[in-house]
């Protein structure tokens, strides 16, 4: 083979990838990476609050979205644990910021989360009260996921929602500690990570504690 | 494999990625581990080495006959890492969610709600054989390496 022939059938190789369907290659692996970081996160859950008594799929297995929108009880999981304790699990969510939780009320403007944990106990307010919008008071947890690029706008990013969600001020958090952090100095003690197939620097560590920030590997 | 054919196969293997919009392979030539000053300081030489810059430098870096093989070892590496991390999403996703309780085995898949409200079968794209099919290219280059450049090419 020539080195011409090389360089066509490498060229066949990758635009065969994304040959089919709507999604690009890399956005493909994208979104596959929410799903399994979703699986990540239950089984996280599953090591704090114990056994797990039942899982509620999606209708469909379809829980990603290719646009962020409401949270809707039939596109999450919803898993109910032995302590008596539910939670939802969902992708692709739209949240509401600081001024949404002073006001109690659905104000301002919406961010995107890749994956976001509710209590149960805050689900009705968020369908009836917030458009199906979770806002700061009813989130457990979020995760940004990240699998391909890297780069310095996704770090601002994660800290812009970080200052969307929660007030930095010392926090008395009974919040669980997920992913072995506790969360320390925000209010609400939302648990906010990074989520990367593998480890980069991570701005300046010292700033990503004080905003309970950090990265895990999934 | 000669300096001069490596540095060809590299260009060949480049070119390619950045026309079918694969750059996030750059992403794992990014070292794995930072240096424990650059972590832990805050300092104003402080840089961080983005998808883009880790894909421009080791195009720097192939142009430097010393170097040639190495930055095609590692395009090769990140390659390979990139989609035998992306082939291995719906296997792993499945048994996480089969971990979270004991009952019956089940296949579970992963799927996508589009923008015109199709489903988008996310398992189904990234179990696909044409994935194997480049990672099996890329382990050849790999090979090669070690090889010279008549039976390296005859490989494919």
């Amino acid at each position: 083979m020539s080195l011409q022939n090389l360089k066509t059938q490498f060229d066949t190789l990758l635009s065969n990838l994304n040959a089919s369907g709507t999604l690009n290659f890399a956005s493909t692996v994208e979104a596959g990476y929410e799903a399994l970081t979703l699986a990540e996160v239950m089984n996280e859950y599953k090591k704090v609050y114990g056994k797990i008594l039942h899982v509620t799929t999606p209708s469909s297995n379809k829980f990603l979205n290719q646009s962020p929108g409401r949270f809707r009880v039939e596109r999450s999981f919803k898993i109910e644990f032995s302590s008596g304790l539910v939670f939802y699990f969902a992708a692709d969510i739209e949240v509401f910021g600081l001024g949404a939780l002073r006001e109690d009320k659905p104000l301002g403007i919406l961010f995107e989360a890749d994956v976001v944990v509710l209590s149960e106990e805050h689900i009705q307010d968020i369908l009836r009260n917030f458009r199906g919008f979770p806002a700061p008071q009813h989130i457990d947890s979020a995760y940004e996921c990240k699998f391909g690029q890297y780069n310095k706008g996704q770090l601002r990013e994660l800290l812009g929602l970080r200052r969307h969600l929660s007030y930095l001020s010392p926090s008395n958090s009974t919040a669980t500690l997920l992913f072995n952090e506790w969360v320390r100095h925000s209010n609400p003690p939302i648990a906010l990570k990074m989520v990367r197939p593998r480890t980069h620097i991570f701005y300046d560590i010292q700033t990503a504690k004080l905003y309970d920030l950090e990265q895990i590997i999934v | 494999m000669t300096q001069e054919t490596a540095k060809k196969v590299f260009d060949i293997l480049l070119s390619s990625i950045r026309m079918n919009g694969f750059t996030d392979i750059g992403t794992f030539v990014i070292d794995r581990t930072a240096k424990d000053q650059e972590f832990e300081e805050f300092h104003s030489n402080y840089e961080y080495v983005n998808t883009e810059r880790a894909i421009l430098n080791l195009e720097k870096l192939s142009s430097n006959p010393n170097y040639t093989f190495y930055a095609l070892s590692r395009l090769v590496e990140a390659g390979l890492e990139y989609f035998n991390l992306a082939s291995k999403i719906p296997e792993r996703y499945a048994f996480r969610m089969n971990n979270l309780t004991s009952q019956q085995r089940i296949k579970y898949k992963i799927n996508m709600q589009g923008i015109n409200e199709e489903t988008i079968n996310i398992d189904e794209k990234l179990r696909s054989k044409k994935i194997q099919l480049v990672i099996n290219f890329l382990e050849k280059i790999r090979i090669g390496l070690d090889m010279d450049d008549k039976t390296f090419l005859k490989s494919f």
